[in-house]
């Protein structure tokens, strides 16, 4: 898979070639790699791209064109869910941007459903006493991803031996102030 | 009323004309005539008559419609060819039912079409057509010109698997849709099968490959992608389908307007009066990975090499049970 990611870029028009734009099969033929396994640096940072171009996309008109959404919605609409699918919440605040700015409902309530589905994966606290937080020992972008729609026949990533331990801080109560201890209970058994 | 032009711009200002008489209270394109006359300034005993112009005042049922708690907001704003039509199609109506169904009817006679590469109101106005995701904003607005409103709903294709097959990957229709005679999409082969529906594991049916121009509006493997656009009409506690694009209107569906839930697919039970009324009808034949026998009828799509896609089986829509395998037959999701 190209890094340089050409076609996109004519299609977002931020490429030098200035000629006519793809077809809406050669965007998803380049799209596709990028979205269907984990995320690469430079794939994250073309999705963002997307999600902050502004302006339509130059494909040209032929039959592959989505239905239901412009080829610029239906762009940003798949770069939103793999955001959300791969990363999680790392770009809420982007998506909040762009479902605040969105002119399309449709648009707009697939990022509402990208948050509260990546919302809905996000470890759970334990609740009490205690504050509990996880540690990662691996990438975010190598575990497998709790997602709720079909990921059929997209390949899900091999887990790296996922290891998660959870850690549990002591919880003080002074008044109304609430103190969480400097150093980590969970170093050693409790 | 009295007009005083400017002898350097020759324009007046702006003036507001009242009518003597309230304008008809009816929905309808009225014919107005003004009589102009020319006077200097001092006014002469006589005054010429210079002609005469001739109006369409148009006017609606209601205020512009607004949008219930939870459903996308509407514009205040309506474009002048669709006022001017609803308020011509819908003359006289009296009820929301009736409004909208007289809209639907007069859709054919406004030349637009469906199939044509347009995603807005705008873009469906300026190309004389529109896709699905053009049409049911530009039937909204219709209705919305006369004060009614009506639903938006995207019912997205549920790609999943089953049992090692896909189903399903493709809404698959053969009508070409308003004022189109044919499907705007280039052939491709089919392999239809027209009977039941799962096949029984262990046999084959025989399967013809059709090569036809049809419409198929793609899933996407894990995400929520394409589908088709609808828009619906709570009525005096029932609710009534429009499909402006191909041209089925004023559908009873004995169910409640579909929530907006990508998360969750909609199927069995849930979804059998939108079949039972709709869809099975509408919708020729749904597009999947089917076995047949020993052989798999796959439906792929290469991307990574471009455009070229492979049909599997096409099942007729109204042939899927509302259980297979277990699970739904057939799922969508909803969306606005």
């Amino acid at each position: 898979m190209p890094a340089s990611f050409p076609v996109l870029k004519r299609a977002m028009g931020i490429a030098e070639d200035t000629g006519p734009g793809p077809s809406w099969g050669e965007v998803m033929g380049e799209l596709w790699p990028i979205i269907s396994s984990p995320l690469s640096s430079a794939g994250e940072r073309l999705l963002l791209d997307v999600i902050r171009h502004k302006g339509g996309l130059r494909v040209t008109n032929t039959e592959e064109l989505p239905h239901s959404l412009s080829p610029d919605e239906m762009l940003k609409s798949l770069a939103v869910q793999a955001l959300a699918r791969w990363t999680r919440l790392t770009y809420l605040t982007e998506l909040h941007r762009l479902e605040l700015t969105a002119a399309s409902s449709a648009l707009q309530d697939v990022i509402r459903a990208a948050i509260q589905t990546a919302l809905a994966a996000r470890p759970q606290a334990i609740e009490g006493d205690a504050i509990s937080e996880e540690e990662r020992e691996v990438d975010e972008a190598d575990e497998e991803v709790i997602w709720s729609v079909s990921t059929y026949p997209i390949p899900k990533p091999k887990p790296r031996q996922v290891t998660r331990r959870r850690v549990a801080r002591p919880v003080e109560r002074f008044g109304n102030l609430t103190l969480i201890s400097g150093e980590r209970a969970g170093r050693g058994r409790r | 009323m009295s007009l005083t032009f400017d002898p350097i711009t020759e324009l007046s200002r702006p003036e507001t004309f009242e009518a003597r008489r309230n304008l008809p209270d009816v929905i309808g394109v009225h014919q107005a005539k003004l009589d102009w006359y020319l006077c200097q300034n001092p006014s002469p005993a006589h005054c010429p008559q210079v002609g005469t112009s001739t109006h369409h005042l148009a006017t609606s049922w209601r205020a512009l419609a607004t949008a219930p708690a939870g459903e996308a907001a509407l514009p205040n704003r309506v474009y002048k060819p669709l006022m001017e039509w609803t308020c011509q199609w819908a003359a006289g109506q009296t009820n929301e039912r009736a409004i909208c169904d007289a809209i639907f009817n007069g859709l054919p006679s406004s030349g637009l079409r469906y199939g044509v590469g347009a995603h807005t109101i705008r873009d469906l106005l300026l190309n004389q057509g529109g896709m699905c995701g053009a049409w049911y904003q530009t039937f909204q607005q219709l209705a919305q010109c006369q004060g009614v409103f009506v639903y938006r709903r995207r019912f997205m294709v549920d790609w999943r698997q089953v049992n090692g097959e896909a189903h399903w990957c493709a809404i698959v229709v053969k009508k070409g849709g308003l004022n189109q005679l044919t499907p705007t999409h280039a052939p491709s082969t089919f392999h239809d099968h027209n009977g039941v529906f799962p096949i029984p594991a262990g046999t084959t049916v025989p399967i013809t490959p059709v090569t036809q121009q049809r419409y198929r509006f793609f899933g996407l493997p894990g995400y929520w992608y394409d589908g088709h656009c609808i828009n619906f009409l709570a009525y005096e506690g029932k609710v009534y389908l429009y499909d402006a694009c191909f041209n089925l209107g004023s559908v009873v569906i004995n169910s409640p307007i579909p929530a907006i839930d990508l998360a969750v697919p909609q199927g069995g039970t849930a979804l059998a009066p939108f079949r039972a009324a709709y869809l099975d009808g509408a919708v020729d034949h749904m597009l999947g990975s089917i076995r047949n026998g020993a052989v798999l009828f796959n439906t792929v799509r290469q991307f990574p090499h471009g455009p070229t896609i492979q049909n599997g089986m096409t099942v007729r829509t109204a042939n899927i049970p509302q259980t297979v395998a277990g699970a739904d037959g057939l799922t969508f999701r909803w969306g606005s």
